[in-house]
């Protein structure tokens, strides 16, 4: 199991950062582009759910009538729920096997970034990715990536927060459809401010290249966000007028 | 050792579920296309069946919850 692991995941991620790293002998820009990499591969992954957002706002009406109909009943309101999606060809939501395969996915990039900056291992070079020597750990020259950086962290952490803020300004655009309850609602809502505390602290105490492969990877999700927000904001307001949802066009 | 695991999926749901835990924030029409969710389905599953052939059904669960599966009522019996 840690063979094939090695050999699918960590092995491959590692022979593109050194194949960067000969390329542009800087490690931070090597970073980058990989995070890139693995960003694109992740990308269909998390991104089947968007088109079916601008059907679900137009479903709106009908899911709350049901959530009305069904109020304490969530095994009836789950069925009603699904059935509505079918009948209306659309499943807006995500599925779980892709989350489970992303697990191992950033647990290698975790590792590469972890291990093989500070005892880099060259033996696990594909025959036609040149061996670079030892990598010199200073991204543009001042910015030791071997050893851990407070200063990333903290970006780090301050990405994440925003990301979480967009996402929840999204939220609050989009009528809030989930009854769920207030214990549940209050615990994510903290979480929203806890989680970047965490971030900074993990990403402080490991090599500077993990905080920076971590604001990286959050700066682009935060853009993908916007895409996101930007394209459901539009088909909003092609819509003629007494369909759309006043309140949605106000906040944005 | 049943209950060990019915527990696991329990504290799952309350923590790293991206449908139920704390980060259902980022997913407001929740996260899994069927119904129950996965979790769900597992957790009734080995609640029934026992460890052996409620896990392989919760296995077999995952496995359809793809982005090329139709999702929907999905209940265990």
């Amino acid at each position: 199991m840690g063979d094939l692991f090695n050999t699918v995941l960590y092995q491959p991620l590692f022979n593109l950062l050194i194949f960067f790293y000969n390329l542009i002998p800087d490690i931070g820009i090597s970073i980058i582009l990989l995070t890139l990499v693995v960003k694109a591969i992740l990308w269909p992954l998390s991104h089947k759910g968007l088109k079916s957002q601008k059907a679900l706002q137009d479903l709106q009406p009908k899911m709350d009538a049901l959530k009305e109909k069904h109020k304490g009943d969530k095994e009836k309101l789950g069925q009603e729920m699904m059935s509505l999606y079918k009948r209306e060809k659309i499943n807006p939501l995500s599925s779980c096997l892709p989350l489970l395969i992303q697990l191992p996915v950033i647990i290698a990039v975790f590792r590469v970034f972890r291990v093989g900056l500070i005892d880099t291992n060259f033996d696990l070079l594909y025959s036609f990715v040149s061996n670079p020597g030892p990598l010199n750990p200073m991204m543009l020259g001042i910015i030791d990536l071997a050893k851990p950086q407070i200063v990333l962290a903290v970006l780090a952490g301050v990405a994440q927060f925003w990301h979480s803020m967009i996402l929840m300004k999204k939220k609050k655009s989009t009528p809030a459809p989930k009854t769920g309850g207030g214990m549940a609602q209050t615990m994510s809502k903290q979480m929203m401010y806890f989680m970047p505390i965490i971030t900074v602290f993990i990403a402080a105490s490991f090599p500077g290249g993990l905080a920076l492969y971590w604001l990286v990877m959050t700066l682009l999700n935060v853009l993908d966000q916007y895409i996101i927000n930007k394209s459901i904001d539009e088909n909003i307001s092609q819509e003629p007028p007494k369909l759309a949802q006043p309140e949605i066009i106000d906040s944005k | 050792m049943q209950r060990i695991i019915l527990f696991l999926i329990r504290l799952y749901q309350k923590t790293l579920s991206p449908d139920t835990g704390w980060f259902s924030f980022k997913h407001p029409h929740g996260y899994c296309k069927y119904y129950p969710t996965c979790s769900e389905y597992s957790h009734r599953a080995i609640k029934k069946y026992g460890i052996f052939k409620g896990f392989l059904k919760s296995i077999w669960r995952i496995l359809r919850c793809n982005p090329f599966s139709k999702g929907g009522y999905d209940p265990i019996d």
